[in-house]
């Protein structure tokens, strides 16, 4: 049982904390975040097996993990406010070339960032060439152009 | 178009589809039995839970003990021991622990630490000083398992007869 509390705290938990740290944060990984997330990894690890290193331990501990996203990826399909809760909404950072402050400053997105995704998407080379740009729910920019 | 080439005319032909009805039937039998595997584990039976705690006593009952009957192989283990007040003389306890629960298991702690202990050939021999009162003759014995499978012992209370703990230990 204990096995099966622990793994389910630790996914709520990572659920809040990466929902709390925002849409940008790890979306794209750099060095620094990928040696970030070898340490959470690590620090969780021992946190969620304790001292029980059993083949058993293990495995429930992956079943827990695994079913808990099943299952919640199941809610969140049949419960749209759950969903808007637990993955976010798209929301439109740049609108007919012009910066949408609120929300940009919000996500912490700048012009930089934006053109760098359009720029790599569609080959543009100025934000009055695009129509929007979103911030997608996985952290992503997507970019539609004129 | 040579033949053998692919078309995307070719995902709209029924057999990859009526394959990926079979992949989702078999995923969701998965989801049923995942289901089924946590289920048992929030109840104890593939490891500690509120199922699988027990308590058994000596036919005199001058020993009882406390346990988890499934247990996990090399995880940290916890066995109760209470001792009635009428076993053992008025200042020892002296409790002796069959080498066949001994050689599948390590000693990690036991409270109150025993302040001896003899080796016969078939047991060990713990001698204790405990109070009078029931609080005080409460023993907690730490161990981790270093086999897996059925494992069995007695522990007893020199001169009554033994409790026979029995468990069941997972890889």
């Amino acid at each position: 049982m204990e096995s099966i509390t622990r793994g389910l705290v630790v996914y709520l938990f990572l659920l809040l904390v990466f929902r709390l740290a925002g849409k940008r944060s790890l979306s794209e990984t750099s060095s620094f975040d990928l040696v970030l997330l070898l340490i959470i990894s690590e620090t969780i690890q021992q946190a969620m097996v304790d001292s029980d290193n059993s083949l058993t331990n293990a495995g429930l501990l992956v079943l827990t993990l695994v079913s808990t996203d099943v299952f919640l990826s199941v809610v969140k399909q049949r419960s749209p406010l759950l969903d808007q809760w637990l993955e976010g909404v798209p929301v439109v950072v740049l609108k007919d070339g012009q910066l949408v402050k609120e929300h940009a400053d919000s996500e912490r997105v700048d012009e930089a960032d934006i053109l760098e995704a359009a720029r790599e998407q569609r080959g543009l080379e100025r934000l009055d060439q695009i129509k929007f740009a979103v911030l997608e729910r996985g952290g992503k920019i997507t970019v539609v152009g004129k | 178009m040579a033949d053998g080439e692919k078309s995307v005319q070719d995902l709209e032909k029924p057999e990859p589809l009526s394959h990926q009805r079979r992949e989702w039937l078999v995923e969701r039998i998965g989801w049923a039995v995942a289901g089924l595997l946590l289920a048992a584990g929030l109840l104890g039976y593939l490891g500690r839970g509120p199922l699988t705690w027990t308590r058994i006593a000596s036919e005199d009952q001058s020993l009882a003990l406390e346990y988890y009957w499934t247990e996990h192989y090399q995880a940290d283990s916890e066995l109760r021991m209470f001792v009635d007040e009428s076993a053992g003389s008025e200042d020892a306890v002296r409790i002796a622990v069959a080498r066949s629960f001994l050689d599948e298991t390590t000693v990690q702690g036991i409270w109150p630490p025993p302040v001896s202990t003899e080796a016969e050939e078939d047991r060990l021999i713990f001698t204790f000083k405990l109070g009078k009162k029931p609080a005080e003759r409460k023993i907690v014995y730490h161990y981790k398992h270093e086999t897996y499978g059925p494992l069995s012992g007695e522990i007893a209370v020199v001169g009554h007869p033994p409790a026979a703990i029995s468990q069941f230990v997972f890889p």
